[in-house]
């Protein structure tokens, strides 16, 4: 049901395939790597050898592009999504949905931007019907120095 | 969820007075005109009257009920098509270029009525009439849910029958009580006038319909028409586009080619409220006629682009339903971004002026240069005031489609913006476009 974007390296294969066989049904932030995801080559998500991301890539069947931005310990710190819909945020932002979903805002007339900054979690969605676009990432839990505007 | 807590009570009265007196003297703080001159136009404040004829319709940015700021609003009237002498007149509709259709909470807040004491008529799945439709529309603050009705609908002095709108409406049973879970997982539901900030939404966008293409096909994932019936519940179906819910604008017999909105401009600090109008039809009548405005051309998602400080956001749209302009400058170009509660604005110790460049697709009229200014939100937001030419804030660069410029109704102040529908002729061009 998943498009499969990119060919993996041998060497990547090999990161893949440990994550796979340990990655439970749901992608979460804080939690697992999708099941259906596929690892990808983004150099932008480098900053250094030992701060690394690794991205893996999901296009959901509306042809919404999840990418999920996953550290050292196999653990997803970051997710970000562009398409015609939005993705399944329950899902895709776990236990963090709630805190985003209860935020106080503080512009209810702005119905193209919703957005959470807090020291343990940023949620930013923004667009119309037909393009939306937004990320989610752990601050705490980025590598040091990672500059997270490279989750995109 | 309020906009701004420090408002108070009595702060909101005097906005309405102050509304209501504007709106009874007819010259009402001048009014705005084409503002393009060439290639190039600016946000400064221009003193020609409003447009006025029957195709007009007047418009107020005060604040609403829920204190909304930068929140421009309509009235509307909607009629039983079957018993129309039954009626509702609803103030405080949001007028939004960045969606399609109308959208009305069964119980607004400003009426005592409900929607649901019309009686208006049900609409039925194409393919099994036996049941009704919902609908679950997407606004990134959250999703709106409910039926779909047929309803005439009268705008100012237009009026337009048998137009398919929703009721955002979680209270009828059995089959409406509940949202479906493709729905509710995308965000928050937006239950209540309140939690819109609006009493609904008069979505006027450059399309047709509210969803296009994306939900026709019968295996469409886009999870926003849905089957209802009390032995399933809701199940998302494929919708033709004749069913969709349309322009609203586009079912009025004359002037229903595309829009102009129209207000006056503000001073840095802002304003309490702002006047402003709705016109229908672009060079159908006399007072709707091209004037030397520019014309953007759209893409099909309803893009142009912005090129700003050396950066290009290919996905750029005008939107009077979003407050602020928001945008990410380049990088390390850096605008303060303000602390909770307000997340996602901009809060510069000093007013930043900026210039940034918008063309659109292959067929436009040049190259538009516009003028623009980012207040500090907190100290625009104690002035209490509710209408801002200054405010702005952050967006979401994601990679994909190009980075975003939402040019919110910071924008439209002080100008004429047309909205030309898709595939809709004009004298300047065919739809979509912006004309500024």
């Amino acid at each position: 049901m998943f498009k499969i974007l990119y060919r993996f390296s041998a060497s990547q294969s090999l990161i893949c395939l440990c994550l796979l066989l340990s990655n439970p049904a749901f992608a979460e932030l804080g939690g697992s790597v999708s099941k259906d995801a596929t690892l990808i080559q983004e150099q932008s998500s480098v900053v250094a050898v030992d701060q690394r991301l690794t991205v893996y890539q999901i296009k959901i069947p509306s042809g919404t592009l999840i990418k999920e931005y996953v550290n050292s310990a196999n653990i997803v710190v970051g997710v970000s999504w562009q398409g015609p819909t939005l993705p399944n945020l329950k899902q895709l932002l776990g236990e963090y949905f709630e805190t985003f979903a209860n935020r106080t805002t503080s512009h209810t007339t702005n119905h193209r931007s919703a957005e959470l900054r807090t020291e343990d979690l940023v949620v930013q969605s923004h667009g119309q019907m037909r393009n939306f676009s937004g990320r989610a990432y752990l601050p705490k839990s980025l590598p040091s120095g990672f500059n997270a505007d490279q989750i995109n | 969820m309020n906009r701004i807590s420090t408002i108070k009570f009595q702060q909101f009265l005097s906005v309405s007075v102050s509304l209501l007196i504007c709106l009874f003297m007819t010259a009402c703080g001048g009014g705005s005109s084409s503002s393009g001159s060439g290639s190039s136009s600016s946000g400064a404040a221009s003193t020609t009257k409003f447009r006025t004829g029957s195709n007009v319709v007047a418009l107020s940015v005060d604040g609403g009920v829920f204190n909304s700021v930068n929140a421009p609003f309509v009235s509307v009237t909607v009629c039983s098509t079957t018993n129309t002498s039954s009626c509702l007149t609803i103030d405080h509709i949001l007028v939004d270029t960045g969606s399609v259709g109308l959208r009305i909470f069964n119980q607004p807040s400003t009426t005592t009525a409900a929607l649901s004491t019309l009686g208006l008529s049900a609409v039925t799945d194409p393919a099994n009439s036996a049941n009704s439709v919902g609908e679950c529309l997407t606004f990134v603050q959250g999703n709106t849910w409910g039926p779909m009705k047929t309803a005439n609908i009268t705008i100012g002095q237009k009026s337009a029958g048998n137009v398919a709108i929703q009721v955002i409406d979680n209270t009828t049973a059995p089959t409406y009580i509940a949202a479906p879970a493709a729905c509710t997982q995308t965000g928050t539901m937006m239950n209540t006038p309140k939690d819109f900030g609006a009493n609904g939404v008069l979505g006027i966008g450059l399309n047709l319909q509210d969803c296009g293409a994306l939900c026709v096909p019968s295996n469409n994932s886009a999870a926003v028409y849905f089957d209802c019936s009390t032995a399933n519940g809701c199940v998302n179906i494929g919708m033709p586009l004749i069913n969709q819910i349309q322009n609203p604008v586009s079912q009025f017999s004359s002037d229903n080619n595309g829009v102009i909105l129209s207000f006056n401009s503000v001073a840095v600090t802002g304003a309490t409220s702002v006047a402003g109008t709705l016109t229908f039809g672009i060079d159908t009548e006399t007072n709707n006629a091209s004037q030397n405005q520019n014309t953007i051309l759209a893409d099909i998602n309803g893009n142009f682009v912005t090129t700003f400080e050396g950066a290009t956001y290919a996905g750029s749209y005008l939107d009077s339903g979003s407050n602020g302009l928001f945008f990410n400058p380049p990088a390390n170009y850096g605008i303060a971004i303000c602390s909770s509660p307000l997340d996602g604005f901009y809060c510069p110790n000093n007013t930043e002026n900026f210039s940034a460049q918008i063309s659109g697709q292959t067929g436009s009229s040049g190259i538009a240069t516009v003028s623009f200014s980012v207040a500090n939100t907190l100290a625009l937001f104690n002035t209490g005031n509710y209408v801002f030419a200054n405010l702005g804030g952050t967006e979401t660069n994601v990679s994909g489609q190009g980075n975003t410029f939402d040019w919110g109704l910071p924008f439209f102040l002080g100008r004429d913006v047309y909205v030309a529908f898709e595939g809709q002729h004009t004298t300047k061009a065919t739809g979509p476009y912006f004309g500024f």
